[in-house]
């Protein structure tokens, strides 16, 4: 099966590099597919069908660190969950003992700042028994805020290219994998969650600009 | 004949409206008149028409400088060959000679060069990031590297902004291509890295093995071999000394002399994760970055097309 049918992946050096797609929050959380590119081998990659209709094994995303919980597994390694707090969603980010530098970075991240982080997505179980989508980072950094605004604008606009592609009419693999999967009578939801997140980011730059013309 | 047609240039760059055959006549005619070869007659018809137009000697000197050929960087080849260049002061290093003004690496839109200028040159000091017109600098060859030195003679016009346009000079190749996105991941090979210290390869060592000349010396050097991805198609960059010394704010020589600085944290904390509008030269398969701006504002514009766009959307879907 053709994946990523319009991101560049190219194995060079040695290894595969799946370009990472910016998703939004409200898209992230609305992932409910996830299968393994080959299921006969232990190393292939896992590939989330995103609702906007392409399919990915890495998603990029900038969000406001909201809560951070440590705990520890039982063989005493450190568990890290984030919590990213939008304004009608949060992003549940999940440390994996697999990557302990990004652990402790995980470990690290201060509350209230913003991260970026390039990541995978699984689907898991809340407590109260709903699928909940994770975000394991396989890089994390905090940034600043104007780097939470970008992403805002850049997601904004990929996500909008890929809703009004998927609207014209289902052309590619990715395209046919997520309208069998989440159908396409919710468009108008994600361009919703955009116009959001673009305001969001509107009202970020306003206040930080003030902010720079008081000083 | 050569002469004349020097003088005719050097006159015509100064507004004096004569010919080569005019100037060539001249000669012959002088050479005639006091049986004296042409060579010798030359200098005689010069000083005459310097008179004749009246002509300010300092400037019509410095119209010498229109003899030498005007070179790209990257077209230098020929030692102790005089040339014109434009180019920008792309950067000033330490000099540890008394005996030297300054010294540096100069780049124009092919290629870079180093540059020294002599304290007995005399020269202005000249200053980063500016493009400067430098006329009868020569070109010298050292340890079997070319550079330009910048002598007495030469003469140096600084260009303003107005007149060029200065980032035409920042890059090392017209086919600098401009890509954006966020960067992934800091490649293996990055930091602090030792080169083989073998004339003409630069190839970076392992454990102090180069894979050309085995076991050598080593030379430090500072780079970062990064991916630069935008959703749709990555690039897998290489930025070297300048380009990380002014990411990072200090200089190699500073990384090495101060061991806490823990170079490869904080290549990752200034670059993971942000957006690197990035400047790229391609050569021998690898993207060079020439320039790299990080996490530069959204256009304000662009934002509010975005806006009505998706409110357009909502309504049609």
């Amino acid at each position: 099966m053709t994946t990523n049918s319009s991101t560049q992946t190219a194995n060079d050096g040695g290894f595969n590099y799946h370009t990472a797609i910016p998703v939004l929050d409200y898209e992230i959380n609305k992932v409910s597919e996830i299968f393994k590119e080959n299921p006969e081998s232990k190393y292939s990659p896992k590939i989330a069908v995103l609702p906007t209709g392409i399919c990915t094994s890495r998603i990029h995303y900038v969000g406001y660190v909201g809560q951070k919980r440590l705990s520890e597994t039982e063989d005493g390694d450190t568990k890290v969950h984030i919590r990213c707090t939008e304004a009608n969603s949060t992003v549940n980010i999940f440390s994996n003992s697999r990557f302990s530098s990004v652990t402790e970075r995980l470990a690290d991240v201060k509350q209230c700042s913003y991260i970026s982080v390039v990541a995978k997505l699984f689907l898991t179980e809340s407590q109260e028994g709903d699928t909940l989508v994770g975000v394991t980072p396989e890089v994390v950094n905090e940034v600043e805020q104007p780097v939470r605004e970008r992403f805002l604008f850049t997601a904004s606009e990929e996500s909008l290219d890929r809703i009004t592609s998927l609207s014209e009419g289902i052309e590619t693999e990715d395209q046919k994998l997520a309208a069998d999967h989440y159908g396409t009578d919710q468009l108008d939801q994600y361009a919703n969650a955009v116009q959001t997140a673009i305001n969001a980011g509107i009202k970020l730059r306003k206040r930080r600009v003030k902010a720079a013309n008081a000083e | 004949m050569k002469q004349a047609e020097l003088i005719a240039t050097k006159l015509q760059l100064v507004d004096v409206d004569i010919t080569v055959d005019e100037v060539a006549e001249l000669i012959t005619d002088r050479a005639e008149e006091f049986s004296i070869d042409t060579e010798m007659a030359t200098p005689l018809i010069e000083k005459e028409l310097i008179a004749k137009y009246d002509l300010d000697l300092n400037v019509y000197e410095n119209t010498t400088a229109t003899e030498v050929p005007y070179a790209y960087i990257e077209d230098l080849d020929s030692p102790d060959e005089f040339v014109q260049v434009v180019a920008i002061v792309d950067d000033l290093w330490e000099e540890y000679d008394d005996r030297i003004q300054q010294v540096g690496t100069l780049a124009d839109s092919t290629d870079r060069i180093k540059f020294t200028v002599w304290n007995v040159a005399d020269q202005p000091l000249l200053e980063k990031g500016t493009v400067y017109h430098i006329w009868n600098a020569v070109v010298k060859e050292h340890n079997g590297k070319l550079e330009l030195k910048i002598t007495a003679k030469s003469d140096i016009e600084q260009l303003t902004g107005e007149n060029y346009d200065v980032s035409e000079y920042v890059g090392t190749d017209h086919e600098s291509t401009p890509f954006s996105g966020v960067v992934t991941r800091i490649e293996p090979g990055s930091g602090l890295v030792e080169r083989c210290s073998v004339d003409d390869c630069t190839r970076v060592l392992k454990n102090g093995h180069c894979s050309e000349h085995g076991n050598v010396e080593g030379e430090d050097d500072l780079r970062i071999k990064a991916i630069v991805d935008n959703g749709s198609e990555y690039r897998r960059v290489t930025m070297t000394t300048e380009v990380v010394e002014t990411l990072l704010g200090y200089r190699l020589q500073d990384a090495l002399s101060h061991p806490d600085i823990d170079v490869d944290e904080e290549i990752h904390q200034c670059l993971v994760g942000q957006y690197a509008d990035c400047m790229l030269v391609e050569y021998e398969h690898n993207n060079y970055v020439s320039s790299i701006e990080l996490n530069a504002d959204p256009d304000g514009h662009g934002i509010i097309e975005l806006y009505d766009y998706a409110d357009e959307l909502r309504y049609i879907l």
